[in-house]
C-alpha cells in the first residue's frame, strides 16, 4: 500500500513539474482553474510563480552566477596551459547546458536517453575495436596493408631494411663528395633506381669485383660554369659504398682531392669503359670511404628536363599512363631515399630531373624513355646560405604547410596530368599550391591516371607533417604509388 | 497479529525504499545532466576520431575489393552498418539536447 502511495506521489511530482516547466516557458499564461489556459497579467500569477520556484528548488540548482567567466582569448600555447584551459571550457560549457536545457529534457535524459547514449558508444568502442583487431590481422597477412599504431614503430618493425641501408650509403657518398668538393666546382645528379641491386648487376668493371654488402649509386658530374649551372657535357661516374671497404689510397687520395680535372675531359676510345679514381675520404677515422669509378668509355650529353618533356605532348597520350604511374612512384621512391640527404634545404621541382644520352649512342633510340632521370638538388654539395634577412619573420602558410612535401606533390601533379607549371622560385609555392589544389580537385585532370592518385596528390599538397616525420609519409606515398602502378599493370595483362 | 502486521510493513518497505533510492539517482542524474552529457559526448567524439584513424585507404582496402574466401570483409561490412546506426542513434540524441539542434556525426557518412 506504502509503496503505491509513493509510486503515486511520484508521479504526481512528475506531473507537477512538467506543468510548473510550461508555466515557466510562457510566463504570461497561467492556469486559472479553466481547462483551457487564459491570458492574465504577471502581477496576478504570484501563487503559480511561487510553485514554480518551489519545484524549481525542489528539483533544479538555481543558475549560479559565474564568478569567473571562461576566458575568450585563444588557449595558451604551454601543454599544460592548454589542458587547464580545456577543463575550464569543459566545466563551462556543462554549467551552461545545466541551466540552459528544461527540466522536462534534463528527466528524459535521465529516464531514458543516458541510458541509450551511453549503450551507443559502448558499441562504437566495440566496434573501432574489432576493425582495429581485422585491420591488424589483415595485415600480417597482406604485406600491402601498413597497419601504424605509432610512427616510431613504423620506423623501427615496418621499415624497409634495403631502404634504410640505401638511405645511409646515400648520406656516407653525400657527405665524402661535400667533403671532396669543398670549392663547389661540381655539380652531382645521381641517378634514380628503385632497384640498386640490378644496378649493381648490370654493370660490369673488368677487374673489379663490388663487394657483396655494397650499394651503387650512378651520377653524372658537371662542372659548373659561371653561365649556366651546369654544363651540357657530363661524365658518368659509378660510386661503391660499402660499410667496410679499404682501398690501397696511396694514389687515389691524390687523385680525388683534385676530382674536376678528371671530370671534364672525355677519353673516348680507351680500352676500358671504367676508370678507378679512388676512393672519397671522409676522414682517417672512417673506414667506409666511397670508391668512385669514371666512364671514360663515352661521352654523356644533357637530353631534356622532365619540365621540358612536359611541356610536350608526348607522353600526354593515353598510351604512356604506366610509364608516367612508373616515374611517379620512381620519383616517390628515390624521394624516400634522398630524404636525409638533399631535402632538408631544397624544394624538388621538375626541372631538377634531368635526362642524358650516351653521345656515341644516337638520341632518337631512347628519346621515349623517361624512366632514366637523374636528380640535381644540392647532391654532393654543401647547404646554400640561408637569407639571414627571413629570419624571425613570420613565414606565413609556408611556416604550416610542409613545403618540400608540398614542392614534391606539385611534380606528382604535373606528372599526373602532364602538364607544366611554371614558376620561379620557391616564394611562388604557396600561391601555386592553393591554384593547384582547387585545380587538382576536378576529375578530369586525373581521368587517366585515376581518382586514387588525385587522392595521394591532394594529401602531399595538404602536407603540414613535420621533419621527423617526413619519412613516414614518403614510405606510405612510395607504397601506394607502387600500388597503383601494379595494379595498372594488372589490368593491362 | 503484530508480527504478521511488522512483517507486512518491512516487504512493503524494501520496495518502496528500493524506488525512492531509484528516484533519488534519476534526481541525481537530472541535476548533473550538464555534466552527464559532456562526458558522454566526450567518449562519443573519441571514438569518431578512432574511426577516422582507421578510416581511408586500410578500411577501403578491407571493403571495396572483399575476397571471396574470406569472410573479415563481410564482417567488417557489417560491423560498419552498426556502427552507422549507432551513430544515427548518437546525432539524433546530440540533436534533441543541443540548443542550436546541430549535429556533429554526418559528416562521417
Amino acid at each position: 500500500m506504502l509503496y503505491y502511495l509513493l509510486v503515486l506521489i511520484w508521479h504526481i511530482a512528475y506531473a507537477c513539474l512538467f506543468m510548473a516547466e510550461d508555466v515557466a516557458q510562457t510566463p504570461y499564461i497561467a492556469m486559472s482553474g479553466a481547462t483551457t489556459p487564459t491570458l492574465v497579467p504577471s502581477t496576478h500569477n504570484g501563487s503559480v510563480r511561487s510553485r514554480m520556484s518551489k519545484f524549481r528548488k525542489l528539483f533544479s540548482r538555481a543558475p549560479q552566477r559565474q564568478t569567473s567567466k571562461p576566458s575568450t582569448s585563444p588557449p595558451p600555447t604551454l601543454n599544460t596551459q592548454i589542458v587547464k584551459y580545456a577543463a575550464q571550457t569543459a566545466q563551462a560549457d556543462a554549467r551552461g547546458l545545466q541551466c540552459s536545457t528544461p527540466v522536462n529534457k534534463r528527466m528524459l535524459w535521465a529516464i531514458a536517453d543516458r541510458k541509450r547514449f551511453i549503450q551507443a558508444v559502448k558499441d562504437l568502442k566495440e566496434s573501432n575495436d574489432f576493425l582495429e583487431s581485422a585491420l591488424r590481422l589483415r595485415s600480417s597477412s597482406d604485406s600491402s596493408i601498413e597497419f601504424t599504431t605509432s610512427p616510431r614503430q613504423l620506423q623501427s618493425e615496418e621499415a624497409d631494411d634495403e631502404m634504410q641501408r640505401t638511405q645511409e650509403y646515400l648520406r656516407i657518398l653525400h657527405s665524402a663528395l661535400v667533403a671532396t668538393n669543398s670549392a663547389g666546382m661540381l655539380n652531382f645528379g645521381i641517378k634514380l633506381t628503385s632497384d640498386h641491386q640490378r644496378v649493381k648487376d648490370d654493370i660490369n668493371i673488368p677487374k673489379y669485383s663490388f663487394t657483396g654488402d655494397s650499394v651503387i649509386f650512378v651520377l653524372q658530374a658537371h662542372v659548373t660554369c659561371d653561365q649556366e649551372a651546369f654544363s651540357r657535357k657530363s661524365n658518368l661516374l659509378i660510386a661503391e659504398t660499402s660499410p667496410t671497404q679499404s682501398v690501397n689510397s696511396c694514389e687515389t687520395q691524390q687523385l680525388i682531392s683534385e676530382l674536376q680535372q678528371y671530370i671534364a675531359p672525355i677519353d673516348a676510345g680507351a680500352g676500358d669503359a671504367f676508370k678507378l679514381l679512388g676512393s672519397l675520404n671522409l676522414g682517417s677515422t672512417s673506414h667506409n670511404n666511397p670508391i668512385v669509378f669514371q666512364d671514360i668509355s663515352s661521352g654523356w650529353e644533357r637530353r631534356k628536363t622532365l619540365l621540358e618533356y612536359l611541356r610536350e605532348d608526348q607522353f600526354a597520350d593515353p598510351i604512356h599512363v604506366g610509364q608516367r604511374l612508373e616515374l611517379a612512384a620512381l620519383l616517390a621512391v628515390s624521394q624516400l631515399q634522398l630524404v636525409t640527404v638533399t631535402l632538408p634545404h631544397r624544394i624538388a621541382r621538375a626541372e631538377n630531373y634531368v635526362y642524358y644520352d650516351q653521345l656515341s649512342s644516337g638520341s632518337e633510340t631512347c628519346d621515349l624513355n623517361i624512366l632514366d632521370p637523374y636528380f640535381f638538388a644540392g647532391f654532393g654539395a654543401k647547404p646554400p646560405k640561408q637569407n639571414t634577412s627571413n629570419i624571425g619573420r613570420s613565414t606565413g602558410i609556408a611556416g604550416r604547410f610542409n613545403m618540400r612535401i608540398v614542392g614534391f606533390g606539385l611534380v606528382l601533379y604535373q606528372v599526373g596530368c602532364w602538364k607544366a607549371l611554371d614558376f620561379n622560385g620557391d616564394s611562388q609555392l604557396d600561391g601555386l599550391r592553393s591554384v593547384v589544389r582547387k585545380e587538382s580537385r576536378k576529375e578530369q585532370c586525373y581521368r587517366l591516371i585515376g581518382l586514387r592518385y588525385a587522392k595521394l596528390v591532394q594529401e602531399c599538397l595538404d602536407c603540414k607533417v613535420v621533419s621527423r616525420k617526413e619519412l613516414d609519409f614518403l614510405q606510405k606515398l612510395g607504397k601506394s604509388l607502387n600500388e597503383l602502378r601494379d595494379e595498372f599493370y594488372e589490368k593491362e595483362s | 497479529m503484530t508480527v504478521e502486521l511488522a512483517l507486512g510493513a518491512v516487504a512493503l518497505i524494501g520496495p518502496s525504499i528500493k524506488a525512492c533510492s531509484k528516484a533519488y539517482h534519476m534526481y541525481t542524474i537530472t541535476e548533473a545532466f550538464g555534466q552527464d552529457y559532456i562526458i558522454a559526448r566526450r567518449k562519443l567524439q573519441g571514438q569518431l576520431a578512432r574511426l577516422e584513424e582507421l578510416s581511408g585507404l586500410q578500411l577501403q582496402m578491407l571493403v571495396e575489393v572483399p575476397k571471396p574466401e574470406s569472410q573479415l570483409s563481410d564482417s567488417v561490412v557489417s560491423e560498419l552498418g552498426s556502427m552507422l546506426a549507432n551513430f544515427e542513434v548518437c546525432q539524433d540524441l546530440m540533436k534533441k539536447y543541443s540548443e542550436t539542434g546541430q549535429c556533429y556525426t554526418t559528416y562521417l557518412f
